[in-house]
């Protein structure tokens, strides 16, 4: 009953805004993730993520910008949207909707106040921009992840553990998720009011909070202001406010519009209507009006309140530091801104017989074996070009025996290479392909019969990655053969003759159409091998220099999935190609065959070309620049959450490199500022009553309490025992937490 | 709890199916003379002394599917959603194994011959030859050629298939004489394969093959101008068809190669 009615004691706009909240909190989190299904994501990340596309690496140009937009351009678009509600009608999205912030703050308002702790009173806007310019700038080059830190991802994880879903619980284990989970508990469950996070860490809030200030200084927008001459001063409205926006100034109330949410619950407390969530109304013509004063004023409703007019002359500290920092920011953002290929007719007459259907047996090892070769594939395929005696050299009589089906991929073809009219062959990339690391593969002797001994193998053949594909998918067919058919007329005019159209022609209409792979094919290319685990387990590496065989390690083994659970697997498991396929990093251009191990002084993927790696193709140009001592030291093979999803892989869980390492490490002095702070404070600093409304800086204090900040250096009595007494002094309600 | 109720479940849906299809199998084959032929008493001890000898030195192979190396040249996956033979009890399906000169040409046939066609001894008996669908629907029905899908004009270019998955069975007196899988007969025989002992096995085998011919027809009795097994007529062929089968070239070739030295030299046909 008493449950009850303390339901029925909430105001009524703060009803609508929980019931608002845990509607955002289903249709957004798991198990149903209604709204990110919509567009095809599983989770808050990936395209739709709204903090990550907006961070600055060292050295970035304004195209890759775009293209960390593009990849998140869903999040683009809602971090849009969000900021511009909150210029027209303040921060409607963090105190509204967002169930990230909104599911600890509903949590913690379930929790008896006496077990919360107080984090209003510390100075929030240095806090926060402090740290959202660390988030911004710093971290970026240090190559943490903003990943590392996002209650993005911590709250859907949450919600996804308690609907069963292994991913969510798994997550909530590793260590990035153990950090995440402390800082929920600690900013947002056992935080008064649970908004500490958005107070402090979240960047989106950040931004939202600046686009709030800028949208108050107008009159036409819908924000929190205060009526000045309607304001008692009793505190009410400060004390309920859950980001501590509201402090006490010369007795009247004054709103932060930095850290305000509009959250409605001071205009729902106050018993003056002094403050409210309005546009400021049109002046309209008092009804009388007596030698210039007004009979009936108008409220004034004002948003930002400028007591002193300081203008730009007075200087403080707090302007200097922010105005360094974000001077910086500009400076360094400015400073770096500165075939129809011929086709032979059969000539050996191979197709008398294997153009038919059902040419099949089952050989003594079982592998059914099919002869059948479909002809108008094989003369649209990559080598239709190709008589088949030029690959199957050993074959002079027919019938033909089994074994002299023998290829060798090494050997030249009669095929002339347009350029230099040379007979053409794969002896260069066979030979860049032995050198490689898979290069203990087969590349001759290939037969029909050997597939089971290759595809046993643990090093790659030719043929395991490569078939006789067509040119041109079979979708894309009848629109490349309806073009081909107008070739001679639409390009006939300058173009002319029999052999360049049916050397040229083709080829280049092929490459008008499309490509035939997308990265997903590739990957799924490399994880036909490196994706089976007991494959990969007999793998063996052989040392250069001592020249022993080690068996590979795990990391090696789950490189798959560890790829996977990274961006730029998921990237693209969504659908989005921005995302780094497996040949994007490993063999980028120039090293196709040649992948090399990552230890190889000449791989693509070797700690001194890594920065090279990623800054080619357009991905991330920023990553050549000497400052980023961190971004190309991010690790996209973090093996640490793996154990959780597969309980039985043998793994080493002493790897201090790891990225979650990393972020524990930054976390830290956050963790020890924040909670140790405060908790310090709480033993030493109170011995009597505390004072709710009076929160906020130094700053602050000066103007309330006529303390300046040296002062507390100078006598014995400790800053809050002058609070006490003005608190007694002004009359006020203020209660302990207990 | 869940699982017993599960396999319950199973099992009574399998009872079911099985009762109705021994109802179904009764009504059919209540007679069938292959049926008649394939239970005959009359094996020698020879007979069932060579299927004891085969059964002993036999090795099973057991098919290997999904290799991770995937053959080079493009290959189109058989749809396999055909009826089965009784045959394919024990023997895979595509059978011709040994030979390494012909079995893939032998295989091929498989999928518009049946096996009886080649393999059954035609003591005394009037056979005919007519299309049997094996595919679905319809499965099991003799395909009456002159609804076959192709009209004639097609016919020039297409084979004399009527439809995809109907193969050639010998009929005598309006039966049929092959047995499915599905069928009563056939699930007894395997039942019977499950609980004999070897010799009684070696039996079961001799009887099973005593009206059949180890080795098949031969190319030249069908691809032959003067055949005389198939009435290409009656399997609605017309008379290009017919003498694009009678003729077929690769077909004489291999009546004519017998040794390795029978190869044609590639280069030989280049001249």
């Amino acid at each position: 009953m008493k449950l009850i009615s303390q339901i029925v004691a909430i105001p009524n706009g703060q009803k609508y805004r929980y019931f608002i909240i845990i509607l955002a909190c289903f249709a957004i989190l798991a198990p149903w993730v209604f709204l990110p299904s919509l567009v095809g994501n599983p989770d808050l990340c990936g395209k739709v993520c709204v903090r990550r596309f907006f961070l600055y690496f060292p050295g970035m140009t304004l195209e890759d910008l775009g293209n960390q937009m593009s990849v998140a351009w869903i999040g683009v678009i809602a971090l849009s949207l969000i900021l511009v509600t909150s210029f027209f009608f303040g921060r409607m999205w963090c105190g509204y909707i967002c169930p990230m912030g909104g599911f600890p703050e509903l949590v913690s308002r379930m929790i008896p106040d006496r077990w919360k702790i107080e984090f209003r009173g510390l100075p929030q806007v240095p806090i926060r921009y402090g740290y959202f310019s660390v988030y911004l700038v710093l971290m970026p080059m240090l190559g943490i992840s903003a990943c590392t830190l996002c209650n993005f991802v911590t709250v859907p994880r949450i919600f996804q553990a308690f609907s069963g879903d292994f991913m969510g619980i798994a997550f909530i284990l590793s260590a990035v998720g153990l950090v995440n989970l402390a800082l929920l508990f600690l900013l947002g469950f056992f935080a008064v009011k649970g908004r500490a996070y958005c107070q402090f860490l979240c960047p989106v809030g950040a931004i939202d909070g600046l686009v709030n200030r800028l949208g108050s200084m107008f009159r036409f927008t819908r924000h929190i202001r205060v009526e000045r001459s309607r304001c008692t001063g009793c505190n009410i409205c400060a004390r309920n406010c859950m980001t501590g926006a509201i402090k006490m100034i010369d007795k009247i109330a004054v709103v932060d519009q930095h850290s305000c949410m509009s959250c409605h619950e001071c205009v729902d407390v106050c018993d003056w209507h002094a403050i409210d969530w309005v546009a400021v109304p049109r002046a309209v013509e008092p009804k009388r009006k007596k030698k210039g004063a007004d009979y009936f004023p108008h409220p004034e409703w004002k948003a930002v309140h400028d007591l002193k007019k300081k203008g730009w002359k007075v200087s403080s500290w707090q302007r200097v530091v922010i105005g360094v920092i974000f001077g910086l920011i500009l400076l360094m953002i400015v400073v770096t801104q500165v075939d129809a290929a011929e086709r032979h007719p059969d000539p050996d007459g191979c197709f008398s017989c294997h153009a038919l259907k059902g040419l099949e047996y089952i050989d003594e090892n079982g592998v059914l074996r099919n002869s059948s070769i479909d002809k108008s594939h094989y003369f649209s395929s990559l080598h239709g070009s190709v008589p088949c005696k030029d690959c199957h050299r050993e074959i002079q009589y027919f019938p033909h025996k089994v074994e002299n089906g023998e290829v060798d991929c090494a050997e030249s073809c009669h095929v002339e290479e347009p350029s230099g009219k040379e007979a053409y062959t794969h002896k260069k990339v066979v030979e860049e392909f032995q050198q490689s690391a898979h290069g203990n593969g087969w590349t001759k002797g290939l037969t029909g019969g050997n597939r089971l001994e290759e595809s046993l193998d643990v090093y790659p053949s030719c043929r395991s990655c490569h078939t006789n594909e067509l040119f041109i998918s079979q979708k894309d067919m009848p629109k490349f053969k309806d073009s081909f058919a107008h070739l001679d007329t639409e390009c006939g005019n300058c173009h002319q003759g029999e052999v360049w159209l049916n050397q040229f022609g083709g080829h280049i209409l092929r490459r008008f159409i499309g490509s035939r792979w997308g990265k997903n094919d590739k990957n799924k290319m490399c994880n036909d091998c490196h994706a089976d685990h007991e494959r990969m387990v007999k793998v063996e590496i052989e040392d250069k220099q001592t020249g022993e065989k080690n068996l590979v390690g795990p990391r090696f083994v789950l490189a798959s999935d560890s790829y996977e659970m990274s961006l730029h697997g998921r990237l693209l498991k969504s659908g989005v190609e921005e995302g780094a396929s497996c040949i994007d990093c490993h063999a980028p251009d120039g090293f196709s065959h040649g992948v090399k191990r990552h230890n190889d002084p000449e791989a693509s993927t070797h700690p001194e070309n890594l920065a090279k790696t990623c800054a080619a193709s357009g991905c991330h140009g920023f990553a050549i620049n000497p400052l980023n001592i961190g971004f190309v030291k991010t690790d996209l093979h973090d093996i640490d959450i793996i154990p959780l999803l597969n309980p039985d892989s043998p793994l080493d869980q002493s790897r201090m490199e790891s990225n979650w390492v990393k972020a524990l490490a930054a976390l830290l002095p956050v963790l020890i500022i924040l909670g140790g702070g405060t908790i310090l404070w709480k033993i030493f600093g109170k011995k009597k009553n505390v004072i709710y409304a009076v929160v906020g800086g130094d700053h602050f204090q000066k103007k309330v309490l006529g303390r300046t900040p040296g002062k507390k250096r100078q006598g014995k009595k400790t800053a809050l025992s002058s609070q006490d007494n003005v608190e007694k002094d002004s009359d006020s309600s203020e209660k302990t937490d207990d | 709890m869940k699982k017993i109720l599960i396999q319950a479940r199973k099992l009574m849906i399998k009872l079911i199916m099985l009762s109705f299809c021994l109802l179904l199998s009764l009504s059919v084959t209540a007679d069938n003379l292959f049926i008649e032929l394939v239970d005959g008493k009359n094996v020698t001890d020879k007979n069932v002394a060579d299927a004891l000898k085969q059964l002993r030195e036999h090795k099973e192979i057991k098919l290997k599917k999904n290799l991770s190396v995937n053959p080079f040249h493009h290959k189109k996956e058989t749809e396999n959603k055909l009826k089965q033979p009784f045959c394919q009890n024990c023997h895979l399906e595509k059978p011709h194994q040994v030979n390494q000169r012909n079995r893939s040409f032998l295989n091929m046939h498989t999928n518009y011959i049946s096996c009886e066609t080649c393999h059954l001894k035609d003591e005394g008996m009037k056979l005919k030859y007519k299309w049997l669908a094996y595919g679905y629907p319809n499965a099991g029905q003799v395909i009456d050629v002159y609804s076959s899908v192709h009209t004639e004009a097609e016919k020039v270019k297409v084979s004399i298939l009527p439809r995809p998955g109907a193969r050639i069975i010998p009929i005598n007196n309006d039966q049929r004489m092959l047995v499915f899988k599905d069928e009563k007969f056939s699930r007894e025989v395997e039942n019977k394969w499950k609980t004999f002992s070897i010799e009684d096995k070696a039996r079961l085998k001799a009887n099973l093959h005593k009206p059949l011919n180890k080795k098949g027809l031969s190319c030249d009795k069908c691809h032959s101008e003067n055949q005389k097994v198939l009435d290409f007529k009656l399997l609605g062929a017309n008379e290009k068809q017919s003498h694009s089968i009678t003729s077929n070239k690769i077909a004489q070739f291999f009546s004519r190669y017998k040794k390795d030295t029978d190869r044609l030299k590639m280069s030989d046909l280049l001249r």
